[in-house]
């Protein structure tokens, strides 16, 4: 089975940025991180390209886009970006030479340890870690019947305890739950109920339930967090 | 987002202004969010009609995701 953010119903729904809000989290972004035009920026997990697009319009020159899925990195580059194809985990980088790295509704996707590590290597002491992704607000991981960011999910405390053990000091994190909300209504406005989408998504009424039992047990919700590599 | 709720007979009047219901765009507001959607509406008062299978269906779904309920 495809990953959540390449079915059809996801991609039709989401639109380019392919994740809740579109790119409202990446202005929130650009405002708290403040990148300059000579800032070396990296778009960890860039998809299409939505973000890049943005930051390019914001005056940012130097930013690279890494994604693990030819399709969609193929769409980026077809926008004419730069774009590798790259594991998060192993980044074609030297060590400290990034001033801000994004990874939006990416990072549960990965190998999370690994990936954060990876993150540290790359950045320069004092450069910020901007990440967008899902937690699980009862702090209980489900079983999803398919892959994708809720799988993954954790409560906020591991989240951030994997960023201060992996170099990081987090200075900012914030809840923004109701762009998720907003999406899943959306959803539900398209496929009837939460129950039609995951049937739109997996073409199966049970694995359609197993889904919707797994959010109920979790309950996502969506998180912006801020982190500066420490010196 | 762009979504019809149309009946499947247009065949509704509105009572007051006795003109036939057509369809309409219309922007269904609820705490803040805006969901743009096509229903029938009278085009000489406004008025909309909802049927009650959207209405304690998809709307009430809706309304419950967006209280975090």
């Amino acid at each position: 089975m495809k990953p959540l953010y390449l079915s059809t119903a996801v991609r039709a729904g989401l639109g380019s940025a392919l994740r809740p809000g579109g790119t409202t989290l990446t202005k929130r972004i650009l405002d708290l991180a403040a990148p300059t035009a000579n800032s070396m920026v990296v778009d960890a997990g860039c998809g299409s390209g939505a973000s890049m697009e943005l930051l390019k319009d914001y005056g940012i020159r130097r930013i690279v886009g890494f994604d693990i899925d030819p399709q969609l990195a193929g769409e980026a580059r077809q926008k004419g970006l730069d774009i590798a194809l790259a594991d998060l985990a192993r980044l074609p980088l030297p060590d400290s030479c990034l001033d801000l790295v994004l990874c939006e509704c990416v990072w549960n996707l990965t190998d999370k340890k690994r990936v954060t590590s990876e993150f540290a290597r790359v950045l320069r002491p004092g450069g910020y870690l901007a990440l967008t992704d899902i937690y699980s607000r009862t702090g209980k991981t489900a079983t999803w019947p398919l892959p994708c960011c809720f799988a993954g999910a954790t409560d906020l405390a591991t989240v951030t305890n994997l960023f201060t053990e992996a170099g990081f000091t987090v200075e900012l994190l914030e809840d923004h739950s109701p762009l998720l909300n907003k999406t899943a209504a959306e959803f539900v406005f398209t496929h009837g109920s939460l129950q039609g989408f995951w049937q739109a998504v997996t073409g199966d009424a049970h694995l359609a339930t197993a889904a919707c039992s797994a959010a109920a047990a979790s309950r996502p919700g969506l998180f912006l967090l801020l982190a500066r590599r420490r010196e | 987002m762009s979504l019809r709720f149309l009946p499947q007979d247009m065949n509704w009047i509105c009572r007051p202004c006795r003109e036939p219901l057509q369809p309409g765009m219309v922007e269904l507001h609820y705490m803040g969010n805006v969901f743009k959607v096509e229903l029938p509406v009278c085009p000489k008062c406004g008025a909309v009609l909802i049927a009650e299978e959207l209405a304690l269906g998809r709307m009430l779904e809706v309304e419950q995701l967006l209280e975090d309920k």
